[in-house]
This record gives C-alpha cells, structure tokens and sequence, in this order.
C-alpha cells in the first residue's frame, strides 16, 4: 500500500449512486478509499427506502469483488459507519450536511429522447435544487459536476476543456419546456386532434366495441403527447446546436453549476467523460451494468440485424472504460481548483488514443466471426459485411423498407385469416421490430457514428501525470494505455454477449401439450358459434337454410341477390358487428318460425352439424369433464342453434321478433355481441358465481375481444388476422382447428342429389324471397 | 358354373397385375416367382330376376309359401340390410326393393295393412332419407315415409328384452320387430364370411346388448370358441323367432363378389385374357387416377364401380336357408393354396358409398378384419408374416357419419393402439357420451362404438402378423394406426425383409372381395 492516500478523511456526498457511473464511484470509495465517509441521495422508489435500496445496491456484481475482500462484517460496518442516505428526489432537497468536503453530482436521465419536460425536470431541475439546497447550508464544499462530452454539440474538430460557448439562457429555455406540457397537453384536446384519435382508435378496435375505441382514443392521445414532447426537446436542441436533448441539457446544467455555485465563489470542477463502456481492470475486467450507448448496436449486429450502417467509417467512436472515469473522477475529486475559477476535464479517448468506427466494425465483425451467437434450432447467426454506403442511401433503403412492411402488414389485415396470412403476419411484425430497432440505432447512433470531432484531454492528461507512478496501477486514468483490440475483444465484447445471454437465454417455448384441465367447479367455458365451434358463419347459415327450402330453379336468383347485397354486409361488418347482424337478418322477414324448425329438424341441422368443428367438441367434453360450465353465447337465431344445444349445458342466443308465428326480419333483444356480450358475460360471473379469472373464452374475431379479455384463460381459434396479432401480444393461447373436411361443394352437392332434402313435398316453404322485401 | 379360381406363378411374362388402392386403381409388377390368387370367375347373373324372387317367395326352405304366412289384422315387420352392403344397381332398382316390392304385393292380396319397414342398421347410422329412397324405390319410401319406415335405434328407450347372454346382460331387441307377428328379414351377401351371422336380430339390438356382445374380452373368448366349431352363440335362440311371438321369413340374396358394371368389369378379369378394349379402358383409368384430385378420384370410383349382379335368392325358415346360402358362397372361395405365405398382399378398394372415402379406422379394419381373413378359409399369412396392404389411409373423416370415428382416432389411437387398453379406458367413455348419443339418433353419424368394435375386428389379424405395411399409406395416420407406411411396393418388401428374410414367399390376393359389413 502507497503513502499515497488522497481525500483521507473527507466526507463526500454523491448523487446517482444507483447508475453506472455512481456505483462505480461507491464502489471505488468502499475498496480504495478507506476513511472516507459518504453521504448519498438517493431517490425512494416505491415501497423502497433509501436505506432498503442502499442494502440491495450493495449486492450488485459491482460490489462482488470488494464484498469477498472485506467479509460480511466489513460490509455490514460500513453500511452503517461509512455510508449515510438522504432520501430525496431530484428538485426538493432538504437537510444536506453541513460539513461537506466534496460533491459529485453523477445524477441525470438515462434516455437520450425523454420529453423535453422530462429531461429539464432532471437534469436541469435536479442540479438547481441541489447546488440551492447546498447554497442553503452556508458549506464550501468543492463540487464535481458530472456532465458529457457530448455538451461540445454538434461541431467538427477539436473541442478543448473550457466553459461552453453559448448564449442560450438556462432559465428561458426550463420555463419553456415545462410550458411545451401544458401547451401539447392543451392541444391534445382540441376536436380536429382527438377525432383523428377517434377515428385511428376505430379502425383497430371499431369492431371490438365504443367502450375499447374510448381507451384506445385516450391512450393514443397520450401517446401523441409523449411523442410531441419527444419532438419538441430534439428539435430545440438541435436548433441551438445540440444533438439531442439529454446533452442539450446538460449543457443547461453546466450553466446552473456555473452560475449557482462557482459564481458564488465557490469550487466547481466539471468532467465531462465521452460514451462510458465496461471496466477495463476494476472492479473486475469487463463489468457493465446494463447495456450501454453502444451495446444495443453490437449485440444488434451480432444478431445479423443490422445489415448496414450510417457512420463514417473514419469517424471517432470516443468510448472510454468506466474505471478510468471513476479514477478521474476521485482525481478531480481530490485537486479542487480555485473558487469561482471552475476547471474542466474531457474524460475521453479519442484525443490521443483515438477508436475509428472502422476498427471497432472490423472488432466487431471478427468477434462475431469467432463467437458467433446461437440462433435458436438453426445453427450460428452470420453476421453481415458492412461497406458504409452513406447515411443518405441507408435512410432511403429503410424507408423503402418500413413503407413496403407497413404496407404489406395492412394488405394482410384485410385479407381473410388463414395459416399462410398468420405467418405472413408473423414475419411481418418480426420484419417490423427489426426496422424500428434499426431505425432507432440510426437515429440515435447518427451523431455519434458521424461525429468529426475530437474531444481534447490534455488538461485530464495532465492531471494524471501528477499522480506519483506507484499509484497510477490503482488510481491512473490514462486513456493512452487502453489497447483497444485487446479490450474489445477480450474485454467489452464478452461482457456484454454474457449480458445478452442472461437476458435472452430464457427456456425455448416447448411444443404446447394438452394438459388436462384443472378441475374447478366454479369455472366455466364459454364459447363463440360463428367462425369458433362452427366453421361457418350466419351468411352461410342462411343460405344453407334458404337453399334447401327453395326449389333449384330459384338458386341462381337467390344467389344473385345475396351476392349483390353483399359489398352492403361486409360495410357494414366492418364498421359494426351489431349493426351486420341487425342488417342481415332482415333478410329472414316473413319466414314462418315453425315451418323453419321443421326444415332445420328435417335437413338443414345435419348441413350445420357438418360444419362441427371436432376439435371444438373435444374441447367442450374436457371442460365438461374438468366440471366446468360450458355455456355457448352467441348472435345467431336460437332455431338455427338448436341442433348444438345438447353439446352445451346452457345457450345464449339472440331471439327473433315474431308476429303471429311470422318473423318480422327483427330481433326481439340487442345482439349479444362485442361489448354487450363482455357485459352479459360480467353479470353472468356475478349472478351464477362463475370464477371469470379460472374461466375460458373461445372466439375467433377481433369484436370477441372485448369479453374474451374478462376471462384468465382467453383463447383464440383461428383467429382473423386482428384478432391474431393481439393474441400474439397477450400471448393468449392460439388453436388452429381444422376447418372443415367436408367441403361447402360437397354440401351443395348433397342438395343438389338431394342426399340431405328430406324430399321436395315435405320441405316447407319459406316465405316470400326476399327480393320481394324491401331492404334500407 | 363358372371357372374355378387358380393360383398364378408370377413369371416374366406376366402382366403387370391390377391393385386396388383406395380409389386409385394402380398396376403392379409383382416380384417373379409371387403367387396370385385368383378368385373363381363370378357366376352369371340371374336374368329374371323378379321371377326368381317370385319363385322364391312362393316355394320356401321348410317353410310356407310367404303368402300363407300373411294373415289379415297381423302385425308385419321388414327388415333390411342397411347400406353397408352395395346398391346393387345405379340404373335398375336395387334388388331390395325388388323383393320388398314383391312382399308387399303378396302382403296387400292377403290383407295385412299393419306393416312397417325397419333398416337393421345395428349400430351403423341411421339411413337419410335419401339412402331410404335409394334403397327401396320412391314408390315404397313415399307409402310408407315418414312414420313407417326408419332404420333401427340402438339407443332407443322403447327395447323388449328376448334373452340374455352368457355375461347375464339382457339381450334387448327392437321392440317392433319383438312385437310383430311376422318378421320378413332381407338380406344381401357377397363373399364368404361375409353374410354375418345367422340371426337378424344381430343387427337389432340395443347399444348396451351390443356393447356387451362386441366388448374385446367377448370377442377373444369367441374366437378361442369358434375353433372347436361348437360355437354357442346366446343369439341360436332367435334365428327363427325373435322373442316369443315374431317369427322370421328371410330372404337371401347373393351377390356376386365384384362390381359387374360395363366399364370396370375389366378390373375382375384375369389380366392375361385382357382385350384390347380392356386394355385402353385401363390405361384411361390410370391416366384420370394420376390426374385427378383425390376428391375427384372419389367421384370416379362411384360412376365406375357399377353394380353388383344378383347369383342367387333364397327364401325360408332362417335355420335353414343361412348353411344353404353360405355353401352357395363358399363356391367362390379362393382357390386352395399350398402353404401359408411368409408375405400377402391385398388392395383395399373404396366400397362405392356415398360421397366419401374410407376412414383411416375403417379400411384398417376393413382390411385387417376382412379382407385378410375372408377372402380364403385360413390366412394367406403364416403366424409371425407380413401382411402388405393398398390404401392411402388419408386421415379424411366424414364429418356426420364419423364423429366418433375423429375422437378415436385423435384421442384414442394417439394414447394406444392395444385393444385391450383401449376398451378399458376409452369405451366406456364413448358409450356414455351424449353428444354421439345425440347425433345418432337425430343426425346420421356411426354409433360411439362402432370404431371400437371396427378396431377389436382387425385385433386378430394384427396378432396373428408381424409386420403390417400400407403402401402409399398416409406416414403420419399409418403411425398412428401402429403400422408402417411404404411408399412402393419394393420398399416394403425391402421393410418387411427384417423379419422375412430376403427371398419370402408372396402371395397376392388378387381382388378381395370387399363390403363393409357389419363389424360388430
């Protein structure tokens, strides 16, 4: 152990304890610096405590090496000896110590596009609490004001280590920002804004019912805010000069230390470290905590998504290891300038180690080569060539891209659901998730992968210098010394595919097996008809009933004319399920009730008996069997349901409005569809004491959605390709039942031979054709 | 009389041979030194046929002439076979109702108006109207339907108890044919084996009589009894009266074993005496089977599979006439062979029925439970063989007839292939179920028991062998069905080659005759 021991004794204060660089920091404090006392801020988040934060903070990797040093004991003492919480969050800080020797304020966002609200109220707001909070005790301590690099804007060359050179107004520019809320909220709720709300939240959830395009409609609004907020921080900093609006305001924050501490006469240094990245040697080589700014893009294209990239390939990546911005930190820490004379330090690499783009692609790509990442059943991901085309020939191949899946993802929408359209579907989302991770990267990555600029650090350089040689193993922050291909590829690489892994490295969905289903009385089964037991739908039901009472002259009539009103149904099952029933089964005006029941008794029950799905029959008999309720609720016409109603210990159907044994083309109650069924199904629950969450729904279509939701077991047999991608999102079970195999050619032939017809005499009539009614 | 059958030595100059595989018809060049069994030549249809039905009618086997036995004011059941056995003709009227015809007639001159048509359906489905029509002409359905003519129920509440047996369970009957003075029973009969049992009433007990006759363990027992040829069956009982009262009159009718339209005779002909008109018809079939869509293949197979020629009818007392019609039958016995082959081969057709083709379920038993052990008096296969079958077994189920039928084979066969398994775990299951209650007796679907019993039939059949292989069998429903699928015949020689050896002795059962008869 050196004599060398700087900051002996002092008492530090460090806020954002819980980040990267924060941990960093503590952990360094804890193992190196052993009389040193520290004060911590840090924000209570939920049920937790400062101090219960502090005890699981303590237990991250980080703090592994230095926990298997010390012993348990040690860890406990210090918890309590050394180390002291504030609880506070950023902006309303109370009761700070008095007897301060240094500050270091590592607190801010960690996203590079918050509203722009939201990154004032953090990074600027935060600093202006605390250094007020800390003019407040009437101490001197020496603050370390953590910033970035990035603050130099957008620019090209050298960047040297001095105050910013601007005349934006930090004060202007927060009340502007937390005005943008009120001003963007306030427009959210302007008509011409939220019919358009109304009208997108209809287009995805019209069929699901007005109750889910109110929830749809206020969550796209608040979303529309979020993004205007998004909008309104990038593109002020960027028309002050900034890339973004996190180093947009930390540039503002730099002002508020400025002008709220060392304008006061009191000791302010600022580090300003370029893009962070794992250890280089402490805690332990390659430690990280989480992705980084560069990370998401190195697994991304280890993973072959990235196919191509906007950087320059002569452009500085400027990263430097976190333990080099640590021991700069504590160096700055431990040096304090002259009062109102603040000093400012570039904690980067790209002055006089500088990492091109090129190098770090061609690390990258050799890593990958060698350690290629598993792609699940199929081997080892190949990762791509890059030949740097240009940022502009890239944006115009993505936007192609996304415009082509955007378009095909709507095409699919429309098309009828079969199993080709799903994995089309399937492929299509996946294609869109790429693209939008793709398009992130290149927005975000654009500044930094084109930067021209070098970071200077000779004033870093040297101050490092000053250390005395026998300490810079331990305490040195030399960025010259980093190797780079060693670091990447031994260092920073693994660390960070080891990362991925924990995260992606879940268990491979096994095969869905069919287990039995758990025995519970108080559940029940409830079940759709349409499209979901039956392979058929009302259209068919009543064309099947019309051709089987119509003598065969007629078909081709009554086929001309269901045909020509169709384009009028498929409107109107588009805008509305209610309403297509309510449209279609005037087409049953003057149909003799009785007579009906006779045809369906007699022949047309065996032609929807054919529609049967046998596997919808297995189901309802295993959840009879497990002692559920099985209850089919539907929109058809009891008569039509009543060849099915033994499968079921109960049917809800709709019931047509008769006048004297004639249908009158209306029903006697509203459908039980969409949002009117999730009701019923409500009350239902409540009434029979139905256990909804250990119930099952089974339907096919996006309006079942609304009350297959309200189950915990929602199911989705062959699902419409709406109705499939939300059940892909909720991961609700998806069955393929087999359609049919008995072909509808087949059912109109058997009516042609007359092998279902019970005989032309016998068959009843149907009342009048409805071409003889008038529709509208 | 006809030309006996004789076995051919396959030689090179044999012609490739005809095989039936579902509804594809396929010709095959069977390995030299192959045997073939050739059927006996189908006898001549008769020509008169109203006349010999008269004949019959009038001078019965130890019995009355059927006029006598039809008083005024008695009580007057006709039962008939259902459609498990072919329509006989696609142009003529069927020859049941020729003979139903003919019955009514002498019944109307002697005064009987309390008469009723029941189809012994056993537990087969119930007939549409359709079939009805089919079956007996529109004159007879029209004067008799709705009221008076409906296939049998074997879940009917309404059954009359007539014996019980040997487990002790009651033997529950129809209670009209129970009730009825006089029951006129008829039936049709192809091959050998084929006729069923002597006793109609078989064919019209309830589910749970049924059940218990059919059940695995009573069909293992029976068949270690049939050995000793004293086979005491609970049924002896009813082959002339059924219950106290009804006495039966049946007519027999035989058929000749294979279709005798004009455009597929060819396909029963000896391939060596083909003309040359048989020889371009069979080129056209093979060239429309390769073609065609499976579905359309179906379709062609019933135009091209005209009807069944009618060689012989037999009236009388039950007892009687069953030994003569089946030594009539026995006529067209395969002919003798020396020794049981180490590998058989047979094609299963696709009975022409309406609109479907065979399940899965269905033409394994149809080939494992008759096919293999009706066309001939012993196995073509020596125990521990390979018996090599013709059917595509695509897993294709009628969607009113085989609701059953779908259950069994995804829930049943996919659990286990074992008999004795299955009848302990499923069957009761399948009884008891409502839903196949209720769609056989309102829809037309097979009772829930049928595919078990269909299943316990080719039990013997798959003991008796050691490897069964489907050529061109569907891979996954052949797996399923605990065989294995070949796609030519070459490759399953080459798979049966494990357990027979490399040069085995074949023989090919050249045309079996097939009807799906009753399996239970």
């Amino acid at each position: 152990m050196s004599a060398f021991s700087p900051l002996e004794g002092q008492h530090i204060m460090l806020t954002g304890a819980t980040g990267f660089v924060g941990q960093a920091i503590l952990e360094k404090l804890l193992a190196d610096y052993p009389t040193t006392r520290m004060t911590l801020l840090i924000r209570p988040k939920g049920s937790l405590t400062g101090q219960a934060r502090l005890k699981s903070l303590l237990r991250k990797p980080v703090f592994s090496k230095w926990r298997e040093r010390v012993g348990a004991d040690e860890v406990e003492r210090a918890m309590t000896e050394r180390i002291s919480v504030i609880e506070s969050s950023m902006g309303s800080v109370a009761g700070l110590p008095a007897d301060l020797d240094v500050l270091i304020h590592s607190a801010s966002t960690v996203s590079f596009d918050p509203p722009i609200d939201e990154a004032f109220k953090t990074n600027v707001g935060g600093a202006v609490g605390l250094y007020e909070a800390l003019l407040a005790t009437g101490s001197d301590p020496h603050v370390v004001h953590v910033s970035t690099a990035y603050v130099g804007g957008i620019t090209k060359g050298t960047v040297v280590e001095a105050s910013l050179k601007h005349t934006i107004q930090w004060r202007d520019e927060m009340a502007a920002a937390l005005a943008a809320r009120t001003t963007v909220e306030a427009s959210s709720r302007r008509p011409e804004v939220l019919r358009k709300m109304i009208a997108d939240a209809k287009l995805d959830n019209g069929k699901v019912g007005p109750h889910a395009v109110a929830i749809a409609a206020e969550i796209g609004r608040t979303e529309w805010v979020t993004k205007r907020l998004v909008d309104y921080g990038r593109t002020r900093a960027q028309s002050v000069g900034w890339a973004d609006v996190y180093a947009f305001t930390k540039s503002m924050s730099e002002r508020v230390a400025e002008e709220l501490w060392a304008d006061n006469g009191h000791r302010l240094s600022v580090v300003r470290p370029a893009i962070i990245e794992s250890a280089l040697k402490h805690p332990f080589p390659g430690w990280i905590d989480g992705f980084k700014v560069a990370d998401p893009l190195i697994i991304a294209y280890g993973r072959g998504l990235v196919p191509e990239f906007p950087g320059l390939p002569d452009s500085i990546l400027d990263i430097i290891p976190v333990d080099i911005v640590v021991n700069a930190t504590l160096a700055v820490a431990a040096n304090p300038p002259a009062p109102a004379d603040p000093k400012y330090f570039h904690l980067s690499s790209g002055g006089r180690n500088p990492l091109t783009f090129r190098e770090i692609y061609e690390n990258v790509l050799k890593y990958f080569r060698a350690n290629p990442i598993p792609d699940e059943q199929r081997g080892h991901i190949r990762t791509p060539y890059w030949d740097f085309p240009g940022a502009r020939a890239i944006a115009r191949s993505l936007r192609t891209g996304e415009r082509a899946n955007k378009l095909l993802q709507r095409t699919l929408l429309r098309l009828p659901s079969t199993q080709t359209t799903r994995s089309f579907m399937r492929q299509a989302s996946a294609r869109q998730t790429d693209l939008e991770l793709l398009r992130a990267y290149s927005d975000l990555y654009q500044n930094y992968t084109q930067a021209e600029i070098i970071y200077d650090d000779s004033r870093t350089a040297a101050l490092n210098d000053t250390l005395p040689p026998d300490a810079r193993q331990k305490f040195g922050f030399d960025a010259t010394e980093i190797d780079w291909d060693n670091y990447l590829q031994e260092v920073h690489f693994p660390a960070v595919t080891t990362l991925m892994r924990t995260f992606s490295s879940r268990p491979r969905a096994k095969a869905q097996v069919d287990k039995p289903l758990p025995q519970n009385p108080e559940a029940a089964a409830f079940f759709d008809l349409e499209g979901t037991v039956l392979a058929s739908n009302i259209v068919e039901q009543y064309l099947w009933v019309r051709l089987a009472s119509l003598d065969r002259a007629k078909w081709p009539q009554e086929l001309a004319n269901l045909f020509g009103s169709l384009p009028k149904y498929l409107a109107a099952d588009r805008r509305d399920r209610g309403e297509f029933i309510r449209t279609f089964y005037r087409r049953y005006e003057g149909v003799d009730e009785q007579a009906l029941r006779q045809l369906i008794h007699d022949t047309v029950g065996d032609v929807l008996l054919q529609r049967i799905r046998p596997e919808a029959v297995r189901q309802i008999r295993k959840h009879r069997e497990a002692g559920h309720r099985t209850i089919l609720v539907t929109g058809a016409i009891d008569v039509l349901v009543e060849p099915f109603v033994t499968l079921f210990d109960e049917v809800v159907s709709s019931h047509m409005h008769s006048k004297d044994g004639i249908w009158t083309g209306h029903l006697s109650k509203p459908p039980l569809v969409d949002e009117a069924r999730a009701a019923w199904l409500r009350l239902y629950g409540e009434r029979e004491g139905i256990d909804l969450k250990k119930s099952y729904a089974y339907g096919d279509s996006i309006a079942d959605r609304a009350w297959l939701e309200l189950v915990g077991n929602p199911q989705a047999v062959n699902p419409d390709a709406a109705l499939f991608q939300h059940a892909t999102q909720k991961h609700w079970r998806i069955h393929q039942w087999s359609d049919h195999n008995h072909s509808r050619f087949d059912t109109v032939g058997e009516l042609l031979r007359g092998d279902i017809v019970q005989s032309a005499s016998s068959t009843p009539a149907l009342g009048p054709s409805p071409k003889e009614i008038t529709h509208e | 009389m006809s030309r006996p059958g004789f076995v051919l030595s396959v030689d090179a100059q044999t012609p490739p041979l005809v095989v039936f595989q579902g509804e594809k018809v396929l010709l095959e060049r069977l390995p030299i030194d192959a045997s073939v069994l050739y059927p006996p030549e189908a006898l001549q249809g008769i020509r008169s046929l109203d006349e010999a039905i008269g004949r019959a009618l009038d001078t019965p086997v130890d019995s009355e002439p059927l006029s006598a036995l039809l008083k005024r004011g008695s009580r007057v059941t006709i039962v008939f076979e259902d459609l498990s056995q072919p329509v006989t003709s696609r142009t003529a009227p069927d020859v049941r109702q020729r003979v139903i015809e003919l019955v009514l007639e002498r019944a109307a001159a002697a005064g009987v108006d309390d008469v009723e048509l029941i189809a012994a359906t056993g537990l087969r489905r119930r007939l549409t109207a359709h079939d009805l029509q089919r079956v007996l002409g529109e004159r007879v359905y029209a004067s008799f339907a709705p009221d008076h003519v409906r296939s049998h129920d074997a879940e009917d509440e309404n059954l009359e108890v007539v014996g019980e047996l040997p487990g002790g369970t009651p033997i529950e009957v129809n209670a009209r044919v129970a009730s009825s003075d006089l029951v006129i029973s008829v039936r049709l009969a192809t091959a050998v084996g084929n006729e069923g049992a002597a006793a109609v009433a078989t064919k019209l007990i309830g589910a749970k009589t049924a059940r218990a006759r059919g059940s695995f363990a009573a069909g293992t027992a029976a068949s270690a009894a049939s050995s000793d040829a004293t086979n005491t069956d609970a049924f002896d009982d009813l082959v002339d009266t059924i219950g106290d009262k009804a006495r039966v009159f049946t007519v027999d009718v035989t058929l000749t074993p294979e279709p005798t339209g004009p455009a597929s005779a060819f396909l029963s002909k000896r391939e060596r005496e083909w003309s040359l008109t048989d020889r371009a018809l069979s080129a056209g079939l093979q060239a429309a089977t390769r073609i065609l869509p499976a579905r359309a293949r179906i379709g062609l197979a019933q135009v091209s599979g005209v009807g069944y020629g009618v060689t012989s009818v037999v009236a009388g007392k039950p007892s009687s006439v069953h030994p003569l019609t089946e030594a009539f039958l026995a006529q067209q016995q395969v002919a003798q062979f020396d020794r049981p082959a180490d590998v058989a081969l047979f094609g299963i057709p696709n009975p022409g029925t309406i609109g479907s083709s065979l399940n899965p379920v269905t033409a394994a038993a149809l080939g494992l439970g008759q096919i293999f052990s009706g066309a001939t008096a012993e196995p073509v296969v020596r125990a521990g063989g390979t018996a090599i079958f013709y059917h595509p077994l695509t897993p294709w189920f009628h969607p009113l007839h085989d609701p059953a039928y779908i259950d069994f084979f995804a829930e049943v066969l996919t659990q286990s292939t074992d008999p004795a398994v299955i009848s302990e775990q499923f069957e009761e299951k399948f009884a008891a179920d409502p839903w196949y209650r209720h769609v056989y007796q309102t829809s037309s679907s097979n009772h829930a028991l049928h595919p078990f019993h269909a299943w316990y039939s080719a039990a013997p059949a798959i003991a008796h062998l050691g490897d069964v292989i489907f050529v061109g069998g569907d891979h996954g429903s052949t797996r399923r069905l605990g065989f294995k699928s070949a796609s030519t015949l070459a490759d399953a020689l080459e798979m049966a080659s494990d357990s027979v050896g490399l040069a085995p002795a074949i023989t090919y059962v050249h045309g079996a005759p097939v009807s799906i008869s009753e399996v239970s």
